[in-house]
């Protein structure tokens, strides 16, 4: 039932879909929302604006289900389409009027989330350690690796390809951005000694 | 080691870094991913009820419904002969054509752990059907507008009325808890 990895699982949800199976949209929107929600957020959105994003690329995708020519791709589109639209509400909040020309993030790299000090509370020392680390990184980096920490190791290429990033990002090679994190974390006494 | 022993990097990354990202992924490397996802599952966690608001939108774009508003809830207390307190509960929902009143109440003495569901819907001829979970019941309302579900279980419902001319949008009620 649900083997695979989580780009499997939703191909095999969303194709059952398609082909008359109605329920299994719900399937999806489980599977797949927690990613998604990642998406918006890594992209600069607060909270009520990456809500809103998320559910207009769920129902884009019920309006469009006929135009994902592969159903393998579904996790893809969906992250690209959430990516893009945060762009777009991002934008509007900025500065300028929307535009449909949607820079690639090479030219256009998203804003880091902003989050209530507070909230780092909740974690342990050697977890506010990786926090720091990560934010460290780069809007760009801490996107990318905020969004594969939540797929499966097959899903890396596709997840970095919906993000805009190129091949070889991640997967199956390490990439700049977990290769800068893994060394400034191995560095880091308050990680090491954890 | 300095950097003009490898070509320049438009990055300005080490030689070593680079080295090192182009190794494959190891398990120490996937030990700090499910770190990072624990991370962020406790910072900024998915908002409760989100998935269920997507759903809904869902249906609402597949069925082209109205969403009808929850104009009036009212509960009374009716004490049994047993001295148990049975809450009645009414409801009406209106949308901009029809409207939908429904009267919950305890169900048959075989089945005590469900509600019986009364209906009354004005302003079109409809059919009804009863979501509930992955439950879906159908009823057709008689020639004044009534109709009667029962054996209902408890849990959040809503109703779907699909007018039978099939020319009007259908409506969608707001979720109710049975």
């Amino acid at each position: 039932m649900s083997t695979g990895t989580l780009a499997d699982r939703a191909a095999a949800a969303f194709a059952a879909y398609r082909s008359g199976d109605e329920q299994r949209m719900g399937e999806l929107v489980d599977l797949l929302t927690p990613i998604l929600w990642h998406t918006a957020r890594s992209q600069g959105l607060d909270a009520s604006s990456a809500e809103d994003v998320v559910q207009t690329a769920w129902i884009r995708l019920v309006e469009r289900a006929g135009s994902v020519q592969d159903a393998q791709a579904v996790l893809g589109w969906l992250v690209t389409t959430v990516r893009r639209e945060a762009w777009r509400v991002g934008r509007k909040d900025g500065r300028a009027a929307p535009t449909d020309d949607v820079p690639e993030p090479e030219h256009e790299a998203p804003r880091q989330a902003e989050l209530d000090p507070a909230v780092l509370a909740v974690l342990r020392d050697d977890q506010r350690t990786l926090w720091r680390h990560v934010q460290a990184l780069g809007a760009r980096c801490a996107a990318l690796l905020r969004l594969v920490a939540f797929v499966d190791r097959p899903d890396y290429a596709a997840v970095s390809d919906a993000l805009g990033m190129p091949i070889g990002s991640i997967g199956p090679t390490r990439g700049r951005c977990l290769a800068k994190l893994r060394t400034a974390l191995l560095a880091d006494p308050a990680w090491s000694t954890r | 080691m300095s950097d003009d022993q490898s070509p320049a990097d438009a990055s300005g990354d080490s030689p070593q870094l680079l080295a090192l990202a182009a190794e494959p992924i190891d398990a120490i490397d996937l030990e700090l991913l499910a770190a990072m996802r624990e991370v962020y599952s406790r910072i900024d966690p998915v908002p409760g009820g989100l998935t269920d608001r997507i759903k809904f939108e869902l249906t609402l774009a597949a069925l082209h419904a109205e969403v009808a508003e929850l104009q009036h809830v009212s509960l009374a207390g009716v004490r049994d002969e047993a001295a148990h307190y049975t809450p009645t509960e009414s409801v009406t929902f209106t949308s901009s054509r029809l409207s939908l009143m429904v009267t919950l109440g305890p169900g048959r003495e075989e089945a005590p752990d469900t509600v019986r569901v009364d209906g009354w819907v004005t302003g079109g001829t409809v059919t009804v059907e009863l979501r509930i979970g992955d439950e879906s019941r159908l009823a057709t309302p008689d020639e004044d507008g009534r109709f009667v579900i029962t054996d209902v279980p408890h849990g959040a419902a809503r109703f779907v009325l699909r007018p039978v001319d099939d020319v009007e949008r259908p409506v969608i009620t707001p979720v109710v808890e049975i």
